[in-house]
C-alpha cells in the first residue's frame, strides 16, 4: 500500500522536511522538491554560466543528483538544503567556466537575439542588450566575486548566507561584493550611452 | 557606468528569471530523483503473535486423562449420587427394592438339586 501523500507544490513545510520525507521513500516529496528547486538552482546556475541554457540544465541535473543521492545520510540541522545546493552549483560552474576559457576564447559574447520586427522591438533590445552585457561582464569577473555578487543582487541571499555558501565571513563576503561591483561599473563604463542610461 | 545605473542594472536583472525550466528538463530531473530515491519500506503484514504456551493446570490434565470434562463431570455427578444414597439410606425406594428383593430371595434356580445330593 502507498504511503504518498498529497504534498501541493506551494507547500509551506521546509526544504529540510521535504528532503527527509523524500529519503524515507515518499515520491510525492521527490516531485515536490524537484518542481520547488529545479527552477531557482537552473537560474542561479545561468547567471553564472552567462546565459548558457545547455551548461546550466547540465550543472542543474548534477547538483540536484548530488542532493538525491546525499538525502539519506543528510542530517537535519546541519546545513541549509538552498545553501549546500548553491556551494554545489558554484563549484560545478567554475569547473566549466574554466575548461570553458581553456578552449575557447570569448564565447559568452554571443548576446540573445531579438526579433526587429516586434512591437516594442527597441525597447526590448535595449533590455536584451543591457541583460547581456551583464552577463558578460559577471562571466569577466573573477570566481569568488562573480559568486558573490551574483549571490547577493541577484538571488537576495544576506551576507551571512553568502559566506555560508562561500565558506568565508561576512567580512569577506562585503569586500567581495563591493570590489564585484566597483569591476562591473568598470567593464561597462563605456557602454552607459548604448545600453540607453543616457539622460537617465 | 555609475553605481545607481549598475544598483538598476542589477535590479531588473533580479526580476528577470534567468532561464525557464522547460517540462522535458523537469521530467529529467524527477526521473533521476525517482531512480536515486530510496525504496519506501516495505509494508511487512504482521503475524498474529502466537500465544504464549501456558501449561495445563491440574484440572486440566485430570480431565484429559479420563477422556475430557464431560466424562469427569458424569463420573463426579455419579459418585456425588452414590455417596449420598449410602449415608442417607433413603426410604422412598423402598417400594421399588422390598419388591425386588422379596421375590429375589424366594428364588430358586435348582428347585431339586437337593434331591440328589440326599444319600439313601
Amino acid at each position: 500500500m502507498s504511503m504518498a501523500r498529497d504534498i501541493p507544490a506551494e507547500t509551506t513545510m521546509t526544504d529540510e522536511a521535504l528532503l527527509a520525507l523524500y529519503a524515507a521513500g515518499d515520491p510525492v516529496a521527490a516531485r515536490t522538491l524537484t518542481l520547488r528547486l529545479a527552477p531557482r538552482v537552473l537560474g542561479f546556475a545561468a547567471r553564472l554560466l552567462g546565459g548558457d541554457r545547455a551548461e546550466a540544465e547540465d550543472v542543474t541535473q548534477e547538483a540536484l543528483l548530488r542532493l538525491w543521492r546525499a538525502a539519506p545520510g543528510w542530517r537535519a540541522g546541519e546545513a541549509k538544503v538552498s545553501t549546500w545546493l548553491y556551494r554545489v552549483v558554484s563549484n560545478l560552474a567554475t569547473d566549466r567556466l574554466r575548461a570553458r576559457s581553456r578552449h575557447r576564447q570569448g564565447a559568452l559574447d554571443d548576446a540573445p537575439e531579438v526579433a526587429d520586427d516586434a512591437p516594442g522591438a527597441v525597447a526590448q533590445m535595449i533590455e536584451a542588450d543591457r541583460q547581456g552585457a551583464l552577463a558578460r561582464a559577471l562571466a569577466a569577473l573573477p570566481d569568488r566575486q562573480r559568486e558573490a555578487v551574483v549571490l547577493r543582487h541577484l538571488e537576495g541571499l544576506s551576507n551571512p548566507e553568502i559566506g555560508a555558501v562561500l565558506g568565508v565571513g561576512v567580512e569577506a563576503v562585503e569586500s567581495l561584493v563591493a570590489r564585484g561591483k566597483r569591476a562591473l561599473a568598470q567593464a561597462l563604463a563605456g557602454q552607459r550611452e548604448a545600453l540607453g542610461y543616457e539622460g537617465d | 557606468m555609475n553605481d545607481r545605473d549598475l544598483d538598476r542594472l542589477l535590479a531588473e536583472a533580479r526580476t528577470t528569471p534567468a532561464l525557464t525550466p522547460s517540462d522535458d528538463f523537469l521530467s529529467r530531473v524527477l526521473a533521476d530523483a525517482l531512480a536515486e530515491q530510496p525504496r519506501m519500506a516495505a509494508a511487512v503484514p504482521v503475524a498474529p503473535q502466537a500465544a504464549p504456551q501456558r501449561r495445563p493446570g491440574l484440572w486440566a490434565a485430570l480431565s484429559a486423562s479420563f477422556g475430557g470434562a464431560g466424562l469427569v463431570a458424569g463420573l463426579g455427578c455419579a459418585a456425588m449420587i452414590g455417596l449420598a444414597v449410602g449415608y442417607n439410606n433413603p426410604s422412598a425406594l423402598t417400594w421399588l427394592t422390598d419388591d425386588y428383593l422379596s421375590t429375589a430371595s424366594g428364588i430358586e434356580l435348582v428347585p431339586a438339586a437337593d434331591i440328589f445330593m440326599t444319600e439313601g
